[in-house]
């Protein structure tokens, strides 16, 4: 996906998922990559079990923070739990029932790796922000899954 | 150096750079990680205070000594401590003194609404307003300033959607390092009359000489751009302003209040049409109004005085489509987690018909499941005195539940109080060993602090000691146990209080648990284990199924009549 005047994320799922961490490593990742770039969570309650939503806005020059399922270029969708209303441009990246099994630990971050196809932010920089987040213990753990998520993508982009 | 950060956490940079010396605060969304980001700086004395009037307190008494203060709380924490803060006005200050106050219009997760902007008219002091995280960046460090030179606390208002979005800061500059002289002063820090006359006429002098300086500050910022739409705008409605009229020529407020009139009129005869845009009450918009100029806003009904705005509001009410309210939360999936230690309590309560006052905390998640057990939730630290007031109108014997750290955050007077009358009570205190519906902070009841040991403080200790003898702490997974407690509680006289003991789930470390499943054969479909609540136990077609979400708790194996419930196989829990 080509960026146009800016590219508007919306991340959801349930409390404990890695919304928050995936909202942000992305916004890292544009920031590395020299986009103005913007992230809004709703949380707070929403710990408790309910629903999570992070927004990401990455462009030239961003003001408005906030993203609508309506307005969102991207919705990232980690559970089941949530139906939005989107525009018919709206791309949706979701893991299948198999993946979400598969990935318990880090859906989030195999999500990312989902999501890196439709974006133009070198793999370096998903990289940098994947380690920024993880520190040393976690980060090659973390790495296969965005890779394998990537990989994944690729795969359904040339099967379809 | 340029970085990512959420508004928060610009808030404790700006003021770790401005060498605040303390942060104190109680916590509470959307302004935790204030506190929490500034701990991370070894040099600044952080710590989760006993409530937000203690905070205040105890900040102005680093700042009467010569050093930085800052003290951080949700909007309603500031009616806590808005106490000393209206006298604090009068004293001023010594070393630089902020209040860090978050929002949260569209109570996202808050009983209320309040724009803490009516605090600092109210007190008659400086109250900053942010629009970005690089702004409160730079306004924290300034208010430090601003507070020692005008000799007045100061207030940085955000809102949740500057507090918890990520914006880019450019970072320059080291830490400073600031202490003042501590000389006694009795005159401005015993407020007394006739002390208190001077530093009322004082106080004026104080506000009027920072009014003066306000279009200095650089902190007011006008952008023009076409004579035809003008808009005054503050916070966070700065951003909804330039994506939904670009077009417009801006008068963004930093200090909101108090507001220089010449620097307003200027800004108003370049435009043809003037709009005032805000989170919030019509705050800025009155003030505008009230120096005779002519604006359009809030009060004519082109945009929403509830909830949050957005550029979709702002761009509608241009097209002449005005919204009733902003964005306001009408999420309703929170509940309490499986396993959690008070489902127990709450499922026997639910069978029990008694008034019961509710106070703040995750137990408040309880009445999505159990929609007949709390009667009220108002205020931290309430329940106890309405369930007081409630049983001396009708003779009933009442109860009122509230948490540990709400207990010592202000249910303790209400305790005094109905003892004082011998109101006829059962309190019971929800002991899950932490603060937990705002992320599991510590509490004197917990014996830690923010960094490392503190001293603590069992519940019981208070109680006895106010001559309570009815006591006792039970365990959160025993169903009898509970049972039995409550009925003695209700059968005692006067004061009863039960401790139910267990800790919050989510902060449970990680261990091998054996989890639980339906045995399909056994069960006779009677329901008894979903009346418990557990988010866990679900309607599965014909039959009940134990979601992976189970934490091992074994409430459910007390309520299956027919042992249709089994350990099913050990899970690690990861927490």
């Amino acid at each position: 996906m080509q960026l146009k005047k800016h590219i508007s994320i919306l991340f959801a799922g349930r409390g404990g998922q890695g919304v928050l961490t995936a909202s942000l490593i992305t916004a890292r990742a544009f920031f590395l990559s020299g986009y103005d770039v913007k992230k809004s969570d709703i949380k707070g309650i929403a710990r408790r079990g309910g629903r999570v939503l992070s927004t990401l806005i990455a462009g030239e020059k961003i003001y408005n923070p906030k993203v609508t399922p309506e307005t969102a270029d991207i919705v990232v969708l980690l559970s089941k739990d949530h139906y939005f209303t989107c525009s018919d441009s709206t791309v949706s990246v979701a893991p299948t029932d198999e993946e979400v099994e598969k990935y318990r630990r880090n859906v989030n971050v195999f999500c990312l790796g989902k999501l890196s196809i439709l974006l133009d932010i070198p793999l370096k920089n998903w990289e940098e922000a994947i380690q920024g987040r993880f520190g040393n213990d976690t980060t090659q753990f973390n790495l296969r899954a965005f890779y394998e998520g990537k990989k994944a993508a690729e795969f359904m982009q040339h099967h379809r | 150096m340029k970085t990512l950060l959420t508004g928060n956490e610009a808030v404790a940079l700006g003021a770790y750079k401005a060498g605040v010396f303390a942060a104190t605060g109680y916590p509470g969304t959307p302004a935790i990680e204030i506190i929490e980001s500034i701990a991370c700086y070894s040099e600044v004395y952080t710590e989760w205070s006993v409530n937000e009037k203690t905070a205040l307190e105890f900040a102005s008494g680093i700042s009467l000594s010569g050093r930085r203060a800052l003290v951080a709380m949700k909007h309603v924490g500031l009616n806590v401590a808005s106490d000393p803060l209206m006298s604090l006005a009068y004293t001023g200050v010594n070393g630089g003194l902020v209040i860090a106050v978050s929002d949260d219009p569209g109570m996202w997760s808050s009983q209320n609404e309040q724009d803490s902007r009516l605090f600092g008219r109210m007190a008659n002091i400086p109250v900053l307003e942010p629009s970005d995280s690089e702004e409160a960046y730079i306004f924290t460090k300034r208010a430090f300033e601003i507070s020692e030179n005008f000799d007045l606390p100061v207030i940085l208002r955000l809102t949740r959607s500057i507090s918890h979005t990520s914006t880019i800061v450019n970072i320059e500059g080291n830490r400073k390092d600031c202490c003042r002289e501590y000389r006694i002063n009795v005159e401005k820090n015993v407020l007394l009359p006739p002390f208190t006359s001077r530093q009322r006429l004082s106080l004026q002098k104080r506000i009027e000489r920072f009014r003066e300086f306000t279009p200095l500050s650089g902190l007011n910022t006008v952008e023009i751009l076409s004579n035809r739409i003008g808009i005054i705008t503050s916070g966070i409605a700065y951003q909804y302003v330039k994506d939904a009229v670009p077009e417009a020529s801006v008068l963004k407020i930093g200090i909101v209040y108090p507001l220089n009139a010449q620097e307003i009129k200027e800004f108003s005869v370049q435009v043809k049409k003037l709009f005032v845009i805000e989170e919030s009450e019509p705050f800025v918009e009155n003030a505008v109004r009230s120096m005779g100029i002519k604006a359009k806003g809030k009060a004519d009904g082109l945009f929403p005085v509830a909830g949050e705005l957005n550029t979709t509001i702002l761009r509608e009410a241009f097209r002449g489509n005005y919204s009733i309210s902003g964005e306001l939360c009408r999420d309703n999936h929170s509940a309490l987690c499986p396993g959690c230690p008070y489902l127990g309590v709450f499922y026997l309560l639910s069978s029990r018909n008694i008034f019961t006052g509710g106070d703040i905390g995750c137990y408040t998640l309880s009445v999505h499941t159990f929609p007949h057990v709390l009667d009220t939730t108002l205020c931290m630290g309430s329940g106890i005195s309405q369930a007081a007031g409630y049983s001396v109108s009708t003779g009933e014997k009442v109860a009122a539940v509230i948490g540990d750290s709400t207990f010592f955050h202000s249910g303790i007077p209400g305790i005094l109080n109905a003892i004082y009358h011998n109101a006829n009570l059962l309190v019971i205190v929800l002991d899950n060993h932490t603060t937990s519906m705002t992320g599991g902070q510590p509490h004197i009841g917990t014996g830690k602090g923010i960094r490392g040991k503190k001293k603590k403080l069992m519940i019981e200790d208070v109680l006895s000691g106010c001559g309570i003898k009815y006591i006792r702490r039970t365990g959160a997974y025993d169903l009898k146990e509970i049972d039995k407690a409550i009925n003695e509680g209700l059968s005692a006289k006067g004061i009863s209080v039960i401790i139910i003991d267990g800790e919050c789930i989510l902060k449970k470390k990680k261990k091998k648990i054996s989890l639980f499943s339906i045995d399909k054969k056994g069960c006779l479909l009677c329901g008894a284990c979903l009346a418990l609540g557990c988010e866990a136990i679900v309607k599965n077609g014909d039959s009940y199924l134990i979601k992976n979400s189970c934490n091992g708790c074994g409430l459910c194996i007390q309520v299956c009549e027919n042992n249709a419930i089994k350990k099913a196989h050990i899970n690690t829990i990861r927490r």
